[in-house]
């Protein structure tokens, strides 16, 4: 993947995850590098983070929404970009304990449609 | 005495582990008896007078003797008495046998080779979906989940809630509607919640979040459709995933806690992404402490998870209430499409031409795949048949992606109309192979007048540059709003005054459009349609089992299954579940150490 396909996937997914990310390993399994920056984040605090302790530990800072997601978890919209550990240090500083990471995308798995194109031939070796 | 214990009990005393003594039927006022070697008639017949009986007939060669018990007499303290009479070496009921193998009656059953797999051609007729999934196989006969076995122990698994998180479901469905979960009707009336639309309105615009729910639990045994692994069950459909089948974590979060808050023990995840997510790993731990399995499909792409560069989650969190699955084919092999990994896929379950409960009626709506005619075509834009994979439009009108490029200081739009009338979902899919260079861009919209739909129209994907490497991507937009007799659908390449690349193909295009109904069935594959095979399976084992933990139904999908060569070296297990096997699991005692006499 060259740098053109990563600037196109990182434009076209609307997420900020597309650089490979590098893994360790933590209790529950395999980690990776938090990608630098985004405009959504999810905050995943103690089970009995409140939305308005957040709200307080996120004054200050540029954000237009947050929702809860339930178990202590929450969505905060940024206005502009802001790195997850970022936020994360400065959550700490302010009292919330909570791990943050970016709102990321997913799908269902590619449909197995064999009369069709397939999602990624290759159509000219380059 | 959970079931599982009286099984041990059963095969201790050398019984059929499928049932024990005291749950068999038997014929009231009779019993079995066998006479000691040696004892003679008359000694027999006043053993039988002392009971008030008498000798029905002597069962051939086998030495027992049916008797008739005097009315009343209750059969089990005529067993003990017959066993305290030294003329008589053993005594038993008259059992009730019946024929193994609960054969549900539904229409689409011998469809379903999952559960029951005779060697059948499984193919789309009579279904009423689209037969464009199929992949004719008729497989090997014996390779399923033995499915019947399971069902003479149990059909009902209506004390579990199966929340299904995926694209919606629709809960109108005729063998959907009797399986909907009702438990908190007054917040949430239709069966689950919409956290796309944020709203009860639940529906299912793409069709996979209806087939998932139909695998696990088709009302089984009435007559109509399809069977699921459970005939009676909660579904709580639970949308997190658009009508193009794509969703975000904070919408998978919301849904995984939803069903935790709500009362699920078992989860669906028929998703897949390829990073490491804290957000959606706290959610599952979460899900975890709350005794809840997850069950996760490995993912379509014939790789594998365990590589660094190919994992895909939720398959790859290791939190033990994961069960991650592979899809089989009809004879037990392993899918060409389906992801495997010796730590991160745990077991196999059918994934091929799997028949299932489905939203409504589609209709697709393709470009000629010889060529594409009838486009308003403007600046370089122009048909391209030069290749033999992707038929359609270029900019530039020689495109071949090695030399000609586009101009500069360009705005060419192409657009054609389309009759998608009536149609209550629509999405639009093509294949794109794009160069760009920095600052030009591609964009794509609808409109519903049949005119240009770059003027006043929507905007379905706003300007995007780069490059597609020299593959084709297949892209997916819902234009539902733009959905009318004359629904214009349009490309536009715009660039700047410097800087220009090979530019773009535009192929492989269709406009899928969904119509609600009830009555509509579909077979399609993936490692989707294998996972709720097992999610099905989980619920039934927490009916069975009502004590049992996450980590009991876990371990008995996991090690009670049958060894299928396809999965050595690319599962944790090497198995392919299987239900019957599954229920009669036990668990080993834990803290039983063995010691020599």
């Amino acid at each position: 993947m060259n740098a053109r396909t990563i600037h196109w996937l990182l434009t076209l997914a609307l997420t900020a995850c597309a650089s490979s990310p590098e893994r360790a390993i933590t209790e529950d399994g395999p980690s990776t590098e938090t990608p630098s920056s985004s405009h959504e984040l999810i905050v995943s605090g103690e089970k009995n983070l409140g939305e308005d302790r957040l709200r307080a530990a996120l004054s200050t800072l540029d954000y237009d929404r947050v929702e809860f997601l339930g178990n202590g978890q929450f969505l905060v919209n940024f206005r502009s970009e802001m790195g997850p550990k970022a936020l994360e240090t400065l959550l700490w500083d302010r009292g919330v304990s909570a791990q943050v990471s970016v709102n990321q995308k997913y799908s269902i798995p590619n449909p197995i449609r064999p009369s069709r194109t397939k999602r990624k031939p290759l159509l000219i070796p380059r | 005495m959970n079931r599982a214990v009286s099984h041990l009990i059963a095969i201790l005393l050398g019984l059929s582990p499928a049932v024990t003594l005291a749950s068999m039927p038997s014929v009231p006022g009779e019993v079995l008896v066998k006479f000691r070697s040696g004892v003679s008639t008359a000694s027999a017949n006043y053993s039988i007078f002392r009971q008030g009986g008498f000798r029905v007939k002597r069962l051939g060669s086998s030495g027992f003797e049916q008797v008739q018990l005097p009315d009343g007499k209750n059969v089990d303290i005529a067993i003990q008495e017959f066993l305290a009479d030294p003329n008589i070496e053993t005594a038993q009921p008259n059992y009730i046998y019946k024929t193994l193998a609960t054969v549900p009656n539904d229409t689409h059953y011998g469809k379903l080779w999952g559960l029951k797999n005779t060697g059948q051609t499984v193919n789309n007729t009579g279904l009423g979906g689209l037969d464009t999934h199929r992949t004719p196989n008729t497989g090997t006969s014996g390779s399923d989940m033995n499915l019947e076995a399971a069902w003479d122990l149990i059909t009902d698994c209506s004390s579990v809630v199966v929340a299904v998180v995926d694209t919606g479901v629709n809960f109108t469905q005729e063998d959907l509607v009797d399986n909907i979960w009702d438990g908190n009707v007054g917040s949430y009336p239709n069966g689950g919640y919409d956290f796309v639309s944020s709203s009860n309105a639940m529906s299912d615009p793409n069709g996979h979040g209806t087939h998932v729910a139909g695998t696990i639990g088709a009302t089984g045994n009435n007559a109509k459709g399809a069977t699921g692994v459970c005939w009676n069950v909660k579904i709580m459909g639970v949308r997190v995933m658009d009508a193009t089948g794509s969703g975000t974590t904070s919408r998978i979060v919301q849904g995984v806690n939803f069903g935790v808050t709500n009362g699920a023990k078992v989860i669906n995840l028929s998703v897949g992404g390829s990073g490491y997510d804290s957000a959606f790993s706290t959610a599952i731990t979460n899900a975890r402490s709350n005794g809840v399995v997850i069950v996760a499909a490995a993912g379509n792409d014939g790789a594998n998870n365990d590589a660094s560069g190919t994992p895909t989650y939720p398959c790859n969190y290791t939190q033990d209430n994961v069960i991650c699955v592979a899809a089989l084919t009809q004879s037990y092999g392993l899918a060409s499409f389906s992801n495997y990994g010796s730590t991160s896929v745990d077991v196999g379950a059918p994934g091929v031409n799997i028949a299932s409960t489905w939203p409504g009626t589609n209709v697709e709506t393709a470009e000629n795949t010889s060529g594409w005619t009838g486009w308003t075509l403007a600046g370089s834009w122009a048909y391209n048949n030069a290749f033999t994979n992707i038929k359609g439009i270029s900019n530039p009108s020689s495109y071949d992606s090695t030399s000609a490029t586009y101009a500069n200081s360009a705005d060419d739009i192409a657009y054609k109309s389309f009759n998608i009338s009536g149609a209550q979902v629509a999405t639009l899919e093509f294949g794109l192979v794009m160069d760009l260079a920095s600052g030009d861009g591609f964009s794509v919209a609808c409109k519903n007048d049949g005119t240009s739909p770059f003027t006043g129209g929507t905007t379905v994907q706003s300007a995007v540059t780069g490059s597609t490497d020299g593959y084709i991507e297949t892209l997916t937009y819902e234009i539902t709003s733009c959905a009318s007799a004359t629904t214009s659908v349009g490309y536009r390449l715009t660039s700047n005054a410097s800087g220009v690349d090979f530019g773009l193909l535009v192929g492989s295009m269709s406009i899928n459009t969904l119509t609600y109904d009830t009555t509509t069935y579909n077979l399609i594959s993936g490692t989707s349609m294998a996972t709720p095979q097992v999610a099905g399976l989980a619920a039934m084992l927490f009916a069975y089992n009502p004590t049992f933990t996450y980590t009991d139904v876990v371990n008995a999908i996991k090690n009670s299954g049958d060894t299928v060569s396809a999965l050595s070296g690319k599962s944790t297990t090497s198995k392919g579940v299987d239900a019957y096997k599954a229920l009669l699991y036990i668990n080993p005692p834990s803290s039983v150490t063995a010691v020599s006499p």
